[in-house]
């Protein structure tokens, strides 16, 4: 499975990445079925401001 | 004036209906069967139907407008730009069905339209022109006198066109027979004229514009200059007012320009357009027509260039001089195409999932979009002008730059993301550039990852309005966007979304720079997952490990197919740039 890229701004610090990559998770769980997986094999964070990239 | 029929479509017909309600004056809009939603048919009075998509059985359908005239009782039709703003068999038709023509007299049309008798109306006029020849080419031989004459390169241009059609460029002498048969080929299939001229080709010089305002009675203004440069295949995509010429420059086209406009007994709205190249300016063509971006005039005059357009073609006198136009601040026009810049501006017609415009001070939209608005591929592929307004250049390139960031549009590839980064350009920040600008900038531009291409991949538009997931941490909050993953974790199967654009950050960093049996990591990092076994088949493209570097996962796949002969990384060692991570066999 390919990793999920996450763009959040402002761009969070380890300990605020790993908080918001466990409720991402949770999000996931909460929408899981049979035919979707729970959550990505893993993220991926995309290092740039989600201002840049909004467009 | 008492109704009026505007014959076109999207932004322009909503943008002249909006100016005849505050006028008092009803409006009748025509439409093609694809057009039935669109917005300028809502907002008109009344609205009849032309035809099929194609435009010549809609919005070229002479007879089908003449006759929905009649039938709506409107006594006047304002043609917008574009379709049939420059036909003057259109023009005279109207005026001879006993309608005001909201344009110029259909003569001036013809003189300017004719692009070979323009530049003699202007020889004769005083102004300026680009060395070259009044009179038509007869052949290749004398377009290589004509390069004897005027000198390289050579521009050979088909004299009923217009918009990059019918022009070709030669830049050796060698260039010049070919170049004279592909110009004569073009203006013969857009133009059904094969008529070819020739002037010498300017190298990255300016485009510079000058909006003319005339009356019916001799009265003629301008309302300032446009630099228009900022062009691709000569279709602009950012303007701005006042232009970025010297003062010398600035006031003697001007006044250039008011001559060219009586030579011809101008009357209406129109636009001069130059090549400006140092300290000397040159007619290029002029548009006898409301031209697009109108706007950003309006913004710095004070003026609804669309009323004053109404006004003098009802015969009222303009009623002041060119003393009592006041020119303020700075405006920027930027042109919101449906079109894919990533892959050289491919124009990528379908349907906006989900629209929300920019507001705030200075800050206007000319649009006829909202979600569900399907671009078509029978018009142009624009969606909207964004227009700012400030009270110097600076603040204005800020506000276009906020502008842009609030503009959502999602369902198709826009424009927007590559005019942000044209708007903070060097040469944009310095207002150093001329009309090859714009396409030696697109070419080292790199998109960022859009949300438009996950859209285009067939994401609904709920689906990426909830996009945005609202994390707190702490109490602090963070938004939080997934960019490769459909909401809810389904992964789309469809071979679009497998084309979607990856982050240009992440692009260098999963390259397979392997070779041979050894699967290698192409940066230094730490190894945060093996994925395979001893004895595992793997596919080409298949996932073996993961990397992380620089804070980010970077998946290493197969370069090839093979079976995993050994697996040397180990999760959490850290691995050297080009250090095997897996063998096949």
């Amino acid at each position: 499975m390919k990793p999920e890229a996450i763009i959040a701004r402002p761009v969070p610090g380890p300990d605020e990445l790993a908080a918001i990559l466990a409720v991402l998770s949770a999000v996931y769980e909460a929408g899981a079925s049979k035919e979707q997986p729970a959550k990505p094999s893993r993220w991926r964070l995309a290092m740039r401001d989600y201002e840049a990239e909004n467009v | 004036m008492k109704k009026l029929l505007v014959a076109n479509r999207g932004e322009i017909a909503l943008r002249i209906m909006r100016t005849a309600r505050e006028l008092g004056i009803a409006t009748v809009a025509v439409y093609s069967e694809p057009d039935r939603s669109a917005l300028h048919v809502g907002y008109a009075d009344e609205a009849y139907l032309l035809g099929p998509a194609a435009p010549a059985q809609s919005y070229l359908n002479v007879e089908k407008l003449l006759d929905i005239a009649r039938r709506s009782g409107a006594d006047s039709v304002h043609p917008g730009y574009g379709f049939l703003a420059e036909n003057a068999t259109f023009a005279r038709a109207v005026v001879a069905a006993g309608l005001t023509w909201v344009g110029p007299h259909a003569d001036a049309i013809d003189a300017m339209g004719d692009k070979i008798r323009a530049r003699q109306a202007m020889v004769a006029a005083g102004v300026p022109v680009v060395p070259g020849a009044t009179t038509p080419l007869a052949d290749a031989e004398d377009a290589l006198r004509a390069a004897d004459e005027f000198g390289l390169p050579l521009a050979l241009k088909a004299s009923g066109g217009g918009g990059g059609k019918g022009l070709k460029v030669a830049r050796t002498r060698d260039e010049i027979t070919s170049a004279f048969a592909t110009a004569q080929r073009e203006a013969e299939a857009y133009f059904k004229n094969p008529t070819i001229y020739v002037e010498r080709y300017l190298d990255n010089p300016k485009h510079v514009e000058l909006q003319i305002l005339a009356d019916k009675h001799g009265n003629v203004v301008h309302v300032g200059e446009r630099d228009c440069s900022l062009q691709r295949r000569h279709q602009k995509l950012y303007e701005e007012t006042p232009a970025l010429v010297s003062e010398r420059v600035r006031e003697r086209l001007r006044a250039a320009g008011i001559r060219a406009a009586q030579a011809i007994a101008y009357d209406s709205v129109g636009t001069i357009e130059t090549l400006v190249s140092g300290n000397e300016f040159f007619f290029l063509e002029m548009n006898t027509r409301i031209q697009v971006e109108h706007t950003i005039s309006e913004m710095t005059s004070g003026l609804d260039l669309i009323a004053e357009q109404l006004r003098v073609a009802a015969g009222e006198p303009l009623g002041y001089t060119q003393s009592d136009i006041a020119f303020r601040g700075h405006a920027i026009e930027v042109r919101v195409n449906a079109e894919d810049p990533a892959q050289n501006f491919r124009p990528a017609p379908g349907t906006i999932a989900a629209y929300r415009e920019p507001a705030g001070l200075g800050v206007r939209v000319d649009a006829a979009a909202v979600a569900g608005t399907t671009i078509s591929a029978d018009y142009d592929s624009m969606i909207a002008k964004l227009i700012v307004w400030a009270p110097n250049r600076d603040a204005a390139r800020a506000r276009l730059r906020r502008a842009i960031d609030e503009y959502r549009i999602v369902g198709v590839p826009t424009t927007l993301a590559f005019l942000r980064a044209l708007n903070d350009s060097d040469a944009v920040v310095r207002g150093d550039y001329g009309t090859a600008t714009l396409e030696s900038f697109a070419a080292t531009w790199t998109p960022p990852g859009s949300s438009a291409a996950l859209a285009g991949a067939g994401v609904s538009a709920d689906a990426v309005a909830n996009d945005v997931i609202r994390v707190e941490v702490n109490d602090k909050l963070f938004a939080v966007r997934i960019v490769d993953a459909l909401p809810g974790g389904g992964r789309s199967s469809t071979g679009a979304r497998k084309a979607a654009p990856k982050p240009s950050a992440a692009r260098g960093r999963n390259g397979r720079a392997s070779s041979g049996n050894d699967v290698v990591s192409p940066m230094h990092g730490v190894v945060v997952e093996v994925s395979v076994s001893a004895g595992d088949e793997v596919r080409e493209g298949q996932v073996v490990a993961v990397i992380e570097a620089m804070k980010m996962m970077n998946e290493i796949r197969a370069h090839r197919a093979g079976a995993v002969a050994a697996v040397v990384a180990s999760v959490g060692s850290t691995v050297e740039a080009n250090a095997p991570l897996v063998t096949l066999t």
